[in-house]
């Protein structure tokens, strides 16, 4: 018998609350039903009394994305997930149906290189590398508070077989995010955040780039993937109906230069900011800072109309020991979309306070970084796929498949006052990759390397071939 | 000098792509009155929910309605990608009657991987739904026995 009570009350709790989600399916809110009814009746008051709308042919209700094949899954108010998420004030957004809340995936990528010199990211010779796996996980946790995150299984990761030393990989956690949605305009965050510093760093996902190889700026002037502990805000504003500013403002750890900065300190540095690596070693622990200031760092976005997107922005703070000098790392960025043709890059600048046009390294009475750094990347891509593909194999390539043969040009200098400096680089680069569908991705490059200052007549050019897809 | 060449071609490919620098949107030029016609418009965004409505400066905008995307997630093709949308009804008075547009403003929201840092980005309107609704205020002018010039 109580076998019984215990199974009708399951029951009961899994049939009672169903019919109240679907009876809430039938229309709007009250509220609702009699604002939108307020308003239609007040309009149709013209000066001649009440109008009617008779119905007319081809005059069918309008059909909107494909809401009446699937519904909204997330939770009561709507899927407001991400930045500046509007859904829970959507009528549209209703509890249709219980769903998990969080959303878990990653992406793989495995690349193989073959340069004829060691160049930076590319052996020298045939080399496989199974360099990311990384699993995220994304969670509606209620309709304003979600967390977003990825962990990176970088090369095999560190105790993968034969990883020690130089071929050892690493387990990081790439960014890890609550945030707090107030509204379009501002949106509260707080964890390991993605530095909102050009454009490469927020879009370096594998399956995102068109290129086997990131730009060469992102190595070592906006050093992806770049992410520090901190808080702040970022959100939305539509100007007009055409235009949209997106903002990011945040306060993080800041670049942290190591402890052999200067005589004083008189320790040789594991954490340079040098010539050999630009800032890209000097990124900062997520747990501590080297000092107590902490450092600023924002990106505002401006896209006039669809298809053009100008932003700029920074990231100050100080970045030695002492907290006595500064690093301001300032970068434009922009991306133009017409048609098949898109053209995308990004300019960085970095001024380090307590630098010198002659840095040191690795000297026991410490080092001095170089003063400034420079770096960018123009790339151009242009989409097509031939439609006699789809005839002779619809099984591979269809509606949602695409080629991009892409171009890209960059150059890093960590050195901008030095004639010198050998890690003055450009790269040139053609490529062409085929998506079979837009997450999934192969690519094929070839990659002209020059050292600007050090031309030894040795070629470091080569090949890539990576694949890639989110899952 | 090379370089430079490539450079320049996809710039100029980018900025003149085909059409337009601007999007358009469908529009329907009716010989009616401007209350007639905005009393119709609005009459037929009703099933929105409506953020801004000013007969003024001849302005509705609907609020946002968001839907899954059609755009599968990952390899599999799973549905957790979203889409929201809204319309912008604008009445506008011209030397032979009133030009009723029907512009969409579109968004995509995707949970994969650094996607979701990003919040929702603008992608293309759906045309056919812009055009859908521009039908369906010209067919009730007609209706109402207006004149439909183009």
């Amino acid at each position: 018998m109580k076998r019984l009570l215990v199974a009708g009350a399951i029951v009961t709790l899994m049939v009672v609350p169903q019919t109240q989600i679907w009876a809430a399916d039938d229309d709007f809110s009250p509220a609702q039903r009699e604002q939108i009814r307020k308003m239609v009746q007040e309009s149709l008051q013209g000066p001649s009394g009440p109008m009617s709308i008779p119905p007319a042919p081809g005059d069918e209700a309008p059909v909107y994305g494909d809401t009446t094949q699937r519904k909204v899954t997330f939770g009561k108010g709507g899927f407001t997930g991400g930045g500046g998420l509007e859904g829970g004030r959507s009528i549209y957004a209703k509890p249709f149906v219980k769903a998990p809340k969080a959303t878990v995936g990653g992406y793989i990528d495995f690349i193989v290189t073959d340069c004829k010199n060691s160049a930076k990211d590319c052996d020298k010779g045939l080399t496989f590398d199974q360099e990311r796996f990384i699993p995220f996980l994304y969670s509606q946790v209620t309709d304003r508070i979600s967390v977003a995150s990825e962990i990176e299984f970088e090369h095999g990761a560190s105790n993968s077989a034969g990883g020690s030393g130089s071929n050892s990989g690493k387990v990081v956690l790439e960014f890890a995010t609550m945030d707090y949605r107030v509204n379009d305009t501002l949106n509260l965050r707080a964890g390991l955040i993605l530095i909102p510093i050009g454009r490469f760093n927020l879009t370096h996902d594998t399956p995102l780039n068109d290129l086997p190889l990131r730009p060469i700026a992102s190595r070592y002037i906006l050093p992806s993937t770049f992410m520090e502990s901190g808080l702040g805000i970022y959100g939305s504003f539509y100007p007009t109906k055409l235009a949209k500013v997106d903002y990011e403002l945040y306060l993080v750890q800041g670049f942290d230069g190591g402890t052999g900065f200067g005589n004083s300190e008189g320790t040789i540095c594991t954490t340079c900011i040098s010539e050999s690596k630009g800032v890209a070693s000097a990124k900062p622990s997520a747990q501590k800072d080297n000092n107590e200031d902490k450092s600023l760092t924002g990106r505002i976005a401006v896209s006039p109309f669809l298809g053009v997107e100008v932003a700029g922005s920074f990231h100050h703070g100080k970045w030695d020991s002492a907290g006595q000098h500064d690093l301001t790392l300032y970068a434009l960025d922009w991306s133009l979309q017409r048609g098949p043709f898109e053209l995308i890059g990004e300019s960085a600048w970095i001024n380090i306070e307590g630098g010198n046009p002659t840095p040191v390294t690795g000297a026991a009475q410490g080092y001095v970084p170089p003063a400034g750094m420079h770096g960018y990347f123009i790339q151009g891509n242009y989409h097509f796929l031939p439609e006699m593909l789809k005839k002779v194999a619809p099984g591979h390539f269809t509606d949602a498949s695409t080629f991009t043969a892409v171009v890209r040009y960059g150059v890093a200098d960590t050195n901008t006052h030095s004639d010198s400096n050998t890690n003055d680089i450009d790269r040139l680069t053609f490529g062409i990759n085929f998506r079979p569908v837009e997450d999934a991705v192969f690519k094929l490059a070839w990659t002209s390397n020059g050292e600007r200052n050090n031309n030894t007549g040795s070629s470091n050019d080569g090949w890539q071939f990576q694949a890639s897809t989110y899952f | 000098m090379f370089k430079f060449s490539l450079i320049a071609f996809f710039l100029g490919s980018a900025i003149s792509g085909c059409g337009g620098i601007f999007p358009s949107a469908p529009t329907v030029l009716t010989a009616c009155s401007f209350d007639q016609a905005w009393a119709i418009a609005l009459a037929s965004v009703n099933e929105f929910e409506v953020r801004r409505v000013d007969k003024i400066s001849g302005k509705i905008e609907t609020e946002w309605m968001l839907f899954n995307s059609k755009r599968g997630a990952g390899l599999f093709a799973r549905s957790e990608n979203k889409e929201r949308m809204r319309f912008f009804v604008t009445l506008e008075r011209k030397p032979i009657g009133i030009q009723i547009e029907t512009f969409q403003m579109r968004e995509f929201f995707s949970p994969m991987g650094l996607q979701s840092q990003s919040g929702w980005r603008r992608i293309a309107p759906n045309k056919g739904e812009e055009q859908r609704l521009a039908n369906r205020i010209s067919n009730r002018l007609k209706a109402k026995g207006c004149t439909i010039l183009s």
